[in-house]
Order: C-alpha cells, then sequence, then structure tokens
C-alpha cells in the first residue's frame, strides 16, 4: 500500500502533487448525510500515507486548528506519499459541542470497531477505521482534555508485541513530547488506536491542553507532532526532534471523587507524584474541603485532571495516574 | 433575621437553605449562609451562579465569607451561593428544565413558570431583606469578559447609590447601563424598586483563575466597605472608565473564532474584533465593532466552535474616561 497515488477518502481524490478536498459520510441525519470535511495532500514522488483526525470528541477543537496550520504550509513538491487531514472524525459530537455523540450519548473511542449494521455511534466508528485501514500506513488521532479536564503534551500507542505496536512506539517518540503513554489498559480496548494497531496498521494519539482554552502552544504542539511523524514516516524532509530519554508510562489508574463539590488541583498536568499524593481538595459551598483525592499508584504520571474550580459530581473523573516506568 | 431555613441573631454566622422551586420529588433549594453583625447597620445580598457555568463569583463569595467575621461587621451579608440550582447543576447558562435565560424574566411571576417562579422567590425575598444586591457573573464556558461593575442608570436614588458601590467594586470599568434588553434582569428590577443593585463580571472562557476569585473577593469586600458593614474606606480609583449602550455583534458564517483583541479592549468603530475560520483554515468573516470608541465587554474564547448567530461581541460605547 506504501505507493498508493490515487487514493479515495470518501470524495476526496488523492492527486500526485496535489491538495485535494472532499467529505467522508459518517452517517446520516433524518434529512441528509453527516459528512466531515477532508483535505488530501499529496507529493509529487510516492510515498505512504498518513491519517490525522481530530475531534473525535467535539470539544477536542486544538487538533482540528492545527490541522489547518499545517495543510497551510505543506509544499507537495517537497513530500512524498500523502497526509489525509480527516477534520471531525464525530460530526455531531462537534455541532453539539460534546464529548460523546449526541444521539446516542456514546464515546466513540469505546466502540472500535463499531458495526456497520449497529448503533449510531458504532456505524461512525467502522466508517472511520475501514476507511482508515484502506489507505492509511500510519494513523494519528489528536486529542485534549477538552472542556472540563487539562491534559500534558504526550503521545499515546498500543504496546504489544507486534511490528505494527513497535512502528507506533517510534511514531510517538517522533511527536515532540518525550512523555510516552506505552498503553497495556483494557479499557482502551475499543478505542480506534489499539483496533488499528492489532490490525497491523500503526496508530497512536497525541494529547495536549484543554481546560476550555486551545492557546497558540498547544497548536503548535499538535503541529509539531504532525510534522515529526510525517518526517519519521519519509513523508516530510528533515528529521523528527528526538530526545536522549523519554518519559514512559504502561498503565493508568483512573481516579474518581466520592463526594460533590468545587473541585481545586493542587498538581500540574505532567507532574509526577507518589502513591497517596493529594491530587486537589473537593470544596463544598460553605468553603470545607470535602475530599482530597490521593494517587492510587506512584510514582504516577498526571495524564489528565479536572480543571480549577470545575464543579463535580460523585464519581466524576479526576485524574489519570499513569504508571511510571521509566523516566 | 429570618429567612430560607434560618433565623439569625446578632454576632451570628449560619447556614441553611432557600427554597427557590420544587423537583418532582423534593424542594430545589439555594445554599444559603447569613452572617450578621453585633451592631446594626444595612443588609447586603450576594448571590452568584444565577448562570450555572459562572463558578468563579461563587468561588468569590465563599472565599469572602472566609474573612467575614460577625464580631467585625456592622448589619448583615445574605450570601445565596447558587442563584439557578438546576442550572449549576445541569453545569448551563438557561435553566435546564425550560431552557430560560433567567436573567431576563424579572420580576418573575409566582404563578408563571418555572424561570419565572425561580426569579419571583429570588426578587421577593432579597427586596424583603437586603438594603442593597451583589450579583455575580462571568461569560461562563464559552465567552470570556473583563472584569468590570454593571449598574442600571435611571436617574434616580437608588441608581446613583448603585453607582457609588460599582466604583467601590475594586475595578476602574463601570457599565452605567440604560440598555432596554437588560430589562427583565434582578438588578433592574431591584434599582426599581428602590434599592440599588450591581452586577459584578469577571473571567470566563471555561477558566477560574486565582486572580479571578481574588477580583470577585476584593469587589465584595469594597462594596461591602462603601456600605459600612465592613470596616474601612471603600477602594476609590482616581480615574473611572465609564460606559453605556452596549451593541452586541453576531457572526453570519459558523467556524472557529480567532480573536484579534482582548476582553477588556477600547476598540475604535470598525475595528476587527475576530475572524471566523472555516475548515479550509480561510477567514470567512471578519468581524468589527459596530460601536467606537466602544469597550469589549465579551468575546468568545479562543478558536471557540460556533455557529451562525453566535454573540461575537458586547461593544458599549464609552462616554466617560476612555
Amino acid at each position: 500500500m506504501a505507493a498508493a497515488r490515487n487514493f479515495r477518502i470518501g470524495s476526496a481524490l488523492a492527486r500526485p502533487g496535489k491538495r485535494v478536498e472532499g467529505e467522508l459520510v459518517l452517517g446520516h441525519y433524518p434529512d441528509a448525510p453527516i459528512a466531515t470535511k477532508v483535505t488530501i495532500v499529496s507529493g509529487t514522488r510516492p510515498g505512504p500515507v498518513l491519517w490525522v483526525q481530530g475531534c473525535i470528541h467535539g470539544p477536542e477543537v486544538g487538533g482540528v486548528v492545527a490541522m489547518l496550520r499545517l495543510l497551510e504550509r505543506l509544499d507537495p513538491r517537497r513530500m512524498r506519499g500523502s497526509i489525509a487531514c480527516i477534520m471531525l472524525a464525530n460530526p455531531t459530537a462537534f455541532r453539539g459541542y460534546s464529548r460523546n455523540t449526541p444521539v446516542d450519548t456514546t464515546n466513540l473511542n469505546r466502540v472500535f470497531p463499531g458495526a456497520a449494521d449497529g448503533t449510531h455511534s458504532q456505524q461512525n466508528a467502522h466508517v472511520l477505521i475501514e476507511t482508515a485501514a484502506s489507505v492509511a500506513d500510519a494513523v494519528l488521532d489528536l486529542h485534549s482534555g477538552g472542556d472540563r479536564s487539562r491534559v500534558p503534551y504526550y503521545g499515546l500507542y498500543w504496546a504489544e508485541n507486534s511490528d505494527a505496536s513497535r512502528e507506533a512506539g517510534r511514531l510517538a517518540r517522533a511527536c515532540g513530547t518525550r512523555d510516552i503513554w506505552a498503553s497495556i489498559d483494557d479499557w482502551l480496548g475499543g478505542a480506534m488506536f489499539t483496533v488499528l494497531t492489532k490490525r497491523g496498521i500503526p496508530s497512536l494519539i497525541v494529547e495536549c491542553g484543554g481546560g476550555g482554552q486551545v492557546p497558540e502552544a498547544h497548536v503548535a504542539n499538535f503541529v509539531a507532532a504532525m510534522t515529526g511523524v510525517a518526517q519519521s514516516m519519509g513523508i516530510l524532509p528533515g528529521r523528527p526532534k528526538r530526545f536522549a530519554r523519554y518519559r514512559v508510562f504502561d498503565e493508568s489508574a483512573l481516579i474518581y471523587s466520592r463526594k460533590g463539590g468545587l473541585f481545586r488541583p493542587l498538581v500540574e498536568p505532567g507532574d509526577i507524584v507518589e502513591k497517596g499524593h493529594v491530587l486537589g481538595e473537593i470544596v463544598d459551598l460553605s468553603g470545607k474541603v470535602v475530599e482530597r483525592p490521593r494517587a492510587s499508584i506512584g510514582p504516577s504520571y498526571i495524564a489528565s485532571i479536572r480543571r480549577p474550580w470545575m464543579p463535580v459530581y460523585s464519581g466524576d473523573q479526576i485524574a489519570e495516574c499513569n504508571r511510571v516506568i521509566a523516566s | 433575621m429570618r429567612i430560607g431555613t434560618l433565623s439569625v441573631r446578632p454576632g451570628q454566622r449560619r447556614s441553611g437553605q432557600l427554597v427557590l422551586g420544587h423537583y418532582p420529588d423534593g424542594p430545589i433549594v439555594a445554599p444559603l449562609t447569613v452572617v450578621r453583625g453585633k451592631r446594626p447597620g444595612k443588609t447586603l445580598w450576594i448571590q452568584g451562579c444565577l448562570h450555572g457555568q459562572e463558578v468563579g463569583g461563587t468561588v468569590g463569595l465563599i472565599r469572602f465569607l472566609e474573612r467575614l467575621d460577625p464580631a467585625r461587621i456592622e448589619g448583615a451579608v445574605i450570601a445565596v451561593k447558587l442563584a439557578n440550582p438546576l442550572a449549576f447543576r445541569g453545569y448551563a447558562r438557561n435553566t435546564p428544565i425550560d431552557g430560560i435565560n433567567l436573567n431576563r424574566v424579572f420580576p418573575g411571576d409566582a404563578a408563571g413558570y418555572h424561570s419565572q417562579q425561580v426569579a419571583h422567590a429570588l426578587m421577593s425575598t432579597a427586596i424583603g431583606h437586603a438594603d442593597a444586591l451583589v450579583d455575580l457573573h462571568s461569560g461562563g464556558e464559552s465567552h470570556i469578559v473583563p472584569f468590570y461593575a454593571l449598574y442600571r442608570d435611571d436617574g434616580s436614588a437608588a441608581s446613583r447609590e448603585a453607582g457609588r458601590l460599582a466604583r467601590a467594586a475594586a475595578t476602574a470599568d463601570i457599565w452605567a447601563s440604560r440598555d432596554a434588553w437588560l430589562d427583565g434582569a434582578l438588578l433592574t428590577h431591584f434599582t426599581l424598586r428602590g434599592k440599588p443593585a450591581v452586577i459584578v463580571e469577571c473571567g470566563g472562557g471555561g477558566g477560574v483563575s486565582e486572580q479571578q476569585v481574588a477580583n470577585f473577593a476584593g469587589a465584595l469586600e469594597g462594596m461591602a466597605r462603601a456600605l459600612g458593614i465592613l470596616p474601612g474606606r471603600p477602594p476609590r480609583r482616581a480615574r473611572y472608565r465609564v460606559m453605556d449602550q452596549a451593541l452586541l455583534v453576531y457572526n453570519r458564517k459558523g467556524g472557529l473564532f480567532r480573536p484579534a483583541v482582548e476582553p477588556g479592549a477600547v476598540v475604535r468603530k470598525g475595528q476587527a474584533l475576530g475572524a471566523m475560520l472555516d475548515f479550509d483554515g480561510r477567514v470567512v468573516e471578519t468581524l468589527v465593532s459596530p460601536n467606537g470608541p466602544a469597550y469589549v465587554a465579551a468575546l468568545p474564547r479562543r478558536y471557540m466552535a460556533l455557529h451562525s448567530g453566535a454573540l461575537i461581541a458586547e461593544t458599549i460605547r464609552i462616554v466617560e474616561g476612555g
């Protein structure tokens, strides 16, 4: 598949040396197709295909802004192969500005590989993964903490004993960050990158930012990640930035609140903390601290933390604490 | 003093609840704290989260209450920490059950629809107990506002007193409003009933920084001093920037919003406020200020995804101290 020159994603037909646009239909409204914009830029010379997508969770728009930024800079004369930008992996979640798909309140990134004859989200997942698998040599899925949580800048791939996983690990180390989640987490079994990697297509997630904010620095991080992965694949010229050492995590413990209130974080995304470290305080409306959620494992990397003063219910996901295996 | 579930004697701090409506299976209550000084004086009503996402004011109010010592104050502070409990729980600007912007339906109606009943309960309780009212707001999730104080300028004695309190709110930016679209706001009706009311706005855009919490707490402390509830002089500025008559700017194209100015900027008429970017990265619309010189009192946060007809800005004409 490495020399695929005239592949198609929906109505976008890739052509050597050209930027083409089109739409990929992912489902249907009662009155019209549900489609995402697709832009493909192909080098004058053949090479691999990198599939990049954004907004599988609606409020995570930083990756989309970064794709627009990258597309402005791509020069087909300096490229081998193609970069395909799938702007909105979940168009109705983007329009509804919600993490889960509004029509069935499902987290799309938990139901892969999906099903052509399944629920709305399963059908959306099925079209995405089958289309990606038919054209892509690697897949990069751009995420953030959305509106309610903040995440550090890191690469995430499925760690298993396979060539696709090793290649995903190599690409993750070219994302411009030294923080790498080499996941063995069962709860990510239904994520697109996991299922694709198991099918032999190296795939990864890049996370950055959230908490309702998209500063230009986060946009630049996503651009650096896409550029580094494309350089690693030989699509773009130049060498990706490599670090002498990486911080690697393998498993995430999810920390949930047991009380409700306003959450005040006491750690920053990307901090490394010991087991039992206080992650923040849940403050009730008389100003009393009613709970201090703690890291349940350590040393662990704060891969996600609720933003300052976010109102939380009992059972809210306060943090992801990832076990550090190399630092 | 008897209010909600509380009976509060001089020198006491009490916390309880104020019933504002009813679920199918029980009362909808706001958390209520009353701090009453040993000595008599004015009573100040303070509320937050009339819009559910605007939690910065509630955090600032909690901070203010922590420092309030019944032995040191004259009069009383009545704190309603959630003026719209359902909107807070649903984390929505409008009341989830009827989709209504609560701050457009005052004075409300005891026999009206749900939001009207909540408005009536707030208004009648506040006017029955308080000499002055402060309502704490922010830009919520999607918008960011600068730190300013807003009062209804209807020429009355109550409105002049509200203007004096606004100038003690630790900010130099004052909106002396005669805007018709705020006719249904709580502060408008409180002022019409002869008592001063002020809105304090700060922050939003999904974030609550400690600086914003400090701004809210500082505004409350300043106004409490101006009322004689707290000892000491209120903060005064050598100059204030006074605004009136907001023109609201709406986009006609959808896309991702990229701001060209910061909230609180002073802009010329025709100056670009920001741009809508489509999914080719093209600028499909540039939004400009219809007012000038004007104060940008609200702006969507950077790269907010917006439909056509979203509020892009409040541009308020500067009438003094540009």
